[in-house]
């Protein structure tokens, strides 16, 4: 079929729309509501707006079907006069505050507003806080009340910046499944947000401030913290960067995504450690070699469990245990103790390797340098809101100290040395800090869904078979589908596995289980889309191809490392045999091991 | 009535839910977050959407109000009736502000139209309605009601 | 010519016999035990008959598209399905301002809404039909209540119907206060238990509706019509009125006009017979001059004087009647309490969905308080304070500047323009109609004062 837009004929399929119409031309068409990761929506936001021959109203371009005759006009007066009343209208509540804003240059209102030169203050303002009785009068003006929640240690929300846009409604719903966030009351009072404004109660993903266009739903900003830590001279800040991190940071700086130095380098590494060496972090270590450590000790938990008889475990009697669920991603954990508890038990008791990083920092490292653990403050540069909650959670503990002190989601890193006016594209590349900061391809892998059952595989192959893998890639557990599943023959045995990602396939994966419709014997589950590549704290825009283009540099990269398999990291070997004794052992189980609980309402 | 009792006289199905929250609405006068949980619970919902269906309409509310809640009708028929001067004549008798509801036991609003415009001006005290409200009869009215 | 009103003197709501005695539910006997539903359809659409909540859609093409739909698959009825897959909705939830005409249907005559709705759901293949109310009209509800079981009783509805193999169930739904249900897919979403918003169309109800089957909503003085259509023959019903849009209809006449309340006419009828014809309104009350009229609720167009002959139908018109109900504005009206009262009305009513309609009314509604109180626009300032407010106390006790004024000008016009144009459902630009007109017709009254 073909349609006009601007004149020119466009061909397009049947069910496409004039917005996905435009996109694939780079045709330009302002929207705050169609995300693309999020199914079509409603068109709410009234800015995609165009004329057609076929109605006398605009139409919302996110909606309007592509049909026979079609005949489309972007950019007439109309249009623009449209958009431009409709942003005065949005605008009335963020004129004047850009400066003082976390996402000022980085807010898609913000964006539009100058792009159709919008009047600073049009309309009053009618959102704020209402703090004082003195502010009651406010009402009569017809302020409506603002929510602020910072009661959790991962997500802010500050509904004045909010848009009503419902991306995070449903970007909640539709890829999470939990509905954490609606839509209430009416007219001008309505407002997205909690029922009864009760504080976030959700697996802090944070894929709502990933597809939030203003500052409405952002990470918690950490970074005075960390500000503060830097600037006391007591205290040694001794910062790990999480292997997906990499891969992506180069976007907070302009970089396309997926750009990699020939050589297949994890791009941006050598700069991030520079930029945060410059920052004054004392020592920069690398989270990827605790992935390898994580997947020796996953591995060797697996083995365990299948030599224990507890093999072809997924059994849809629960008695005989079920299979072995990852636990790196804190989100999943949540998950599982919030909603479904029962299968608490089969969580790999593994942490994750933010926390086994941190707990070797302050303990092994930190008696191998003779420093007090307690002047260590341990920073994690992460891709997720979630794993500021792991940090804190009661659990992550070794001896008093919680493992990890400060997490900076990526976004939070690359404001701060904007804000200190550092920019890694001008720094020289520098390296870890060799203690620990060797890695392999297979912990690599971590940063994307599937990547940490390859590294399993790597590994738990090698141990079972006692022969070295031939190939090292496992292609059935790769790609970008949501819900993998392969069996793996070794010895004669089939190990099955299943990965998954976005919690609405984990959702369904333990439905299928319950019902007795599938087993697996290890089971692999990011909540984030695509993994943490697609995690809540990585940088916007994010989407499908965005996500595409940082997976193909994570696999590169594992190809170009020298090691491959997380056993074989010299490192890991070392800290095995100078600290921590064997795989699964007692002070492996100690210090990298832990237990969940039940959190659950009922 | 429990809202368990309200509940168990109900089928859990999506079409009932309005109907479940109009009758804790009428048995509790406002439905508190438990109340909610409860119908969410029952109906297997997230307590969000059962939420932001009980704070759309009208006739529910979520908190509980502590103000005496008089309404008037804006209307077109009422207006021609003198809903303005009755809404004067409140405002004089229990010294408050139309819309404004900062610092006094009543709040004065206007209501949408409720369907009885031959039988205006309309007032309505909680939900109760009054009919052919005069300012002259708004007294004795108020003096009764509140 | 009486269709509606017919022999409402002679019925008592609470009691069927008194309708039954009035050849009621005839026509249903008539459709059941005669007709296929394909014949229903085909009657209905020969009537001319026009959907009477506003729109004007006609009945018969509605019934069509849905009865065309397929019924839902017995997998689907296996797993606990409660109906067969089509449902049929008779829409009360009247709550357009000054309009009471669905309501005086419901208390004066049941039965002919409960009929008419019988024989749609049958011409459809819906075996479950509500009937939705405006959540006000306790009353009448209970009216409908009574009716239904009274219907039951003698077999018109319920299982087996009249002793064939027809099952309809009917269920009194009540509302629970929002204008925007009276939109077909905010009411559908509102008896799914959600937020009574409107839905994306397409795709339509008759074809993805409640639940997501096929689902009629008709306006209850639609359905009010069916009988007469059936009984006295299509042809004869499209000879009366006007021959876009045949038959009669409910106009509910209130404000300054002598004789207020529910009064049947043909359709095609003027306003200025309407208002002045001694039959129906009989002209203003005395003392009063007429200055403009306002046809159809808060979102009709004003008539001045000079317009009155336009003839109201269903049809393309200068001006659409909407719900039917006619606003007699008379000189000594403050029309700014009137600007402030669409404008409320429609601030309140917004169901906050889309950008436009949720702020716009809001910014309306609150450039409607200024204008009524004389206050000027608050300083622009990020943060409004007392200070702001006593400037702009003072601006009121003085002087006023010009420009400040012309800035709430610009203002409106720009959210009217928007209103009219660029909202997700029709909502908007009801909103912006009278506003429009008034700022056409008056507006040197409105702004220069």
């Amino acid at each position: 079929m073909q349609i006009k837009i601007n004149n020119k004929p466009y061909s397009c399929e049947d069910g496409d729309t004039i917005l996905a119409v435009c996109k694939r031309n780079g045709i330009s068409i302002p929207t705050l509501c169609a995300h693309p990761d999020l199914l079509p929506g409603e068109g709410v936001c009234r800015m995609c707006l165009v004329e057609t021959n076929q109605s006398k109203c605009l139409v919302s371009s996110c909606t309007q079907k592509a049909c026979e005759g079609l005949e489309v006009l972007t950019e007439t007066m109309g249009v623009n006069r449209a958009r431009k009343i409709n942003l005065e209208l949005l605008w009335a509540d963020h004129a004047g505050k850009c400066a003082g804003c976390k996402k000022n240059g980085r807010c898609e209102l913000q964006n539009l507003a100058e792009a159709y030169s919008i009047d600073e203050f049009k309309f009053v303002p009618r959102r704020k806080e209402l703090n004082s009785e003195n502010e009651l009068d406010m009402l009569k003006n017809n302020w409506s009340h603002t929510v602020v929640d910072e009661k959790n240690p991962c997500i802010s929300r500050d509904s004045q910046y909010c848009i009503e846009c419902r991306s995070c409604v449903r970007a909640c719903k539709e890829i999470q499944t939990i509905e954490a966030l609606g839509v209430n009351y009416r007219s001008s009072r309505t407002n997205v947000g909690t029922p009864y404004e009760i504080p976030l109660d959700c697996i802090f993903c944070g894929q709502c401030s990933a597809v939030c266009p203003t500052a409405a739903i952002t990470e918690k900003d950490d970074t005075e913290k960390l500000e503060k830590a830097l600037a006391d001279p007591k205290k040694l800040v001794v910062v790990q960067i999480a292997p997906s991190v990499r891969f992506t940071f180069a976007e907070e700086f302009g970089i396309p995504a997926g750009t990699r130095l020939t050589g297949g380098q994890a791009f941006w590494e050598g700069k991030m450690v520079a930029a945060l060496r410059k920052l004054g972090a004392d020592k920069v270590f690398d989270t990827t070699l605790a992935a390898d450590l994580t997947i020796v000790e996953e591995a060797t938990e697996l083995l365990r469990r299948i030599k224990s008889g507890k093999k072809g475990l997924a059994s849809p009697k629960r008695s005989e245990g079920g299979p072995m669920f990852t636990s790196c991603c804190p989100s999943w954990v949540l998950f599982v103790e919030k909603y479904y508890p029962e299968y608490i038990p089969d969580l790999s008791s593994c942490k994750s390797p933010q926390q086994m990083l941190g707990a070797l920092t302050k303990t092994y490292w930190a008696e191998k340098e003779k420093i007090n653990p307690k002047d260590i403050v341990s920073v994690a540069i992460m891709p997720c809101t979630s794993k500021k909650y792991e940090a804190e959670r009661p659990e992550m503990k070794t001896g008093e100290q919680q493992d990890v002190d400060i997490v900076l989601t990526v976004r939070e890193l690359a404001r701060l040395l904007r804000r200190k006016k550092i920019n890694p594209s001008y720094l020289e590349d520098k390296k870890f800090d060799p203690a620990l900061g060797s890695a392999t391809g297979a912990g690599m892998l971590f940063a994307q869904s599937g990547g940490v059952t390859e590294a399993v595989l790597r590994t738990a192959v090698e141990k079972l078979t006692g022969e070295e893998l031939g190939k090292l890639e496992f292609e059935v557990v790769r790609g970008e589908a949501e819900y993998k599943c392969a069996e793996i023959e070794i010895n004669n045995t089939k190990l099955r596995v299943a990965i998954v990602h976005e919690i609405r396939n984990a959702r369904k994966l333990l439905g299928e289980i319950k019902a007795g419709r599938a087993e697996y014997d290890f089971v692999e589950v990011m909540a984030c889309p695509n993994g943490c590549i697609g995690g809540g704290g990585q940088p916007q825009p994010a989407n499908q191809s965005v996500r595409k283009a940082r997976i193909q540099a994570v696999l590169d990269c594992d190809k170009s490392m020298p090691v491959r398999k997380s056993h074989e990291n010299p490192a890991v070997k070392k800290i095995y045999k100078e600290f921590l004794g064997a795989p699964g052992g007692e002070k492996a189980e100690e210090l990298l091991h832990t237990k969940f609980e039940n959190k659950s309402k009922s | 009535m429990s809202i368990q009792k309200i509940l168990l006289k109900f089928e859990p199905k999506p079409e009932n839910l309005l109907g479940v929250l109009k009758e804790i609405q009428k048995e509790n006068g406002y439905i508190g977050k438990k109340e909610c949980e409860g119908a969410a619970g029952y109906f297997s919902l997230p307590l969000a959407r059962v939420y932001s269906t009980a704070s759309f309409f009208d006739q529910m509310k979520t908190k509980k109000e502590s103000k005496k809640i008089i309404k008037i009708c804006s209307g077109g028929p009422c207006l021609g009736e003198k809903s303005m001067e009755v809404a004067r004549q409140i405002e004089m008798l229990l010294k408050i502000e139309l819309e404004n509801d900062a610092r006094a036991k009543y709040k004065l609003e206007l209501m949408s139209c409720a369907g009885l415009c031959d039988r205006g001006p309309i007032v309505m005290i909680d939900n109760q309605i009054f009919e052919k409200v005069k300012p002259e009869t708004v007294d004795d009215i108020l003096a009764n009601y509140l | 010519m009486n269709i509606l009103t017919r022999s409402w003197d002679k019925i008592n709501p609470l009691d069927i016999g008194s309708y039954i005695r009035q050849r009621g539910y005839e026509a249903l006997q008539k459709a059941i035990r005669e007709m296929v539903p394909a014949d229903v359809i085909k009657e209905i659409k020969i009537s001319g008959l026009r959907g009477r909540g506003g729109a004007g859609f006609s009945t018969g093409e509605k019934w069509e598209m849905a009865a065309g739909q397929n019924s839902r698959s017995d997998l689907e009825r296996a797993r606990g399905a409660t109906s067969n897959g089509k449902y049929f909705i008779c829409n009360l939830d009247e709550s357009e301002p000054g309009t009471y005409k669905d309501r005086t249907i419901a208390e004066k005559n049941p039965h002919q809404i409960i009929e008419g709705l019988l024989i749609g759901a049958y011409a459809i293949g819906a075996k479950k039909a509500y009937i939705y109310i405006n959540g006000n009209y306790k009353k009448q509800a209970e009216i409908l209540r009574i009716a239904v079981g009274q219907a039951r009783e003698k077999e018109f509805l319920g299982r087996g119907i009249l002793g064939s193999a027809i099952d309809i169930e009917v269920e009194i739904f009540e509302g629970a206060g929002a204008y925007i249900c009276g939109e077909e897919t905010a009411l559908i979403n509102s008896i799914e238990g959600k937020r009574g918003e409107p839905r994306l169309k397409p795709p339509f109800p008759p074809v993805s509706g409640l639940f997501g089957r096929p689902t009629i909503v008709n306006n209850a003085e639609t359905l009010a019509n069916i009988p007469y259509i059936l009984r006295q023959g299509a042809k004869k019903y499209s000879q009366i009125g006007s021959s876009v849009s045949p038959g009669t209809k409910l106009f509910i006449l209130s404000g300054a006009v002598k004789n207020k309340g529910a009064h049947e006419a043909p359709l095609g009828i003027t306003p200025q017979e309407l208002i002045f014809n001694s039959l129906y309104g009989g002209g203003l009350e005395t003392g009063k001059e007429f200055w403009f009229a306002q046809i159809g609720g808060a979102s009709g167009r004003l008539v001045p004087a000079g317009k009155l002959d336009q003839p109201l139908t269903y049809g393309n018109c200068e001006y659409p009647l909407g719900s039917g109900s006619v606003l007699v504005v008379d000189k000594n009206a403050d029309l700014k309490d009137l600007l402030l009262s669409w404008a409320g009305f429609f601030h309140r009513e917004s169901c906050g969905k889309c950008v436009p309609c949720r702020e716009g009314t809001y910014r309306l509604w609150e450039i409607a308080k200024r204008l009524k109180n004389n206050d000027l626009p608050l300083t622009n300032c990020n943060n409004a304070s007392e200070r702001d407010i006593n400037i702009n106390k003072n601006h009121k006790e003085g002087q006023l500047v010009r420009g400040e004024r012309e800035k709430d000008r610009e203002n409106i016009e720009d959210i009217l323009w928007t209103l009219s144009r660029t909202t997700f459902c029709p909502l908007g630009k009801f909103a912006s109609v009278a506003w429009n007109d008034a700022i056409k017709m008056f507006g040197k009254k409105i702004f220069d004062k």
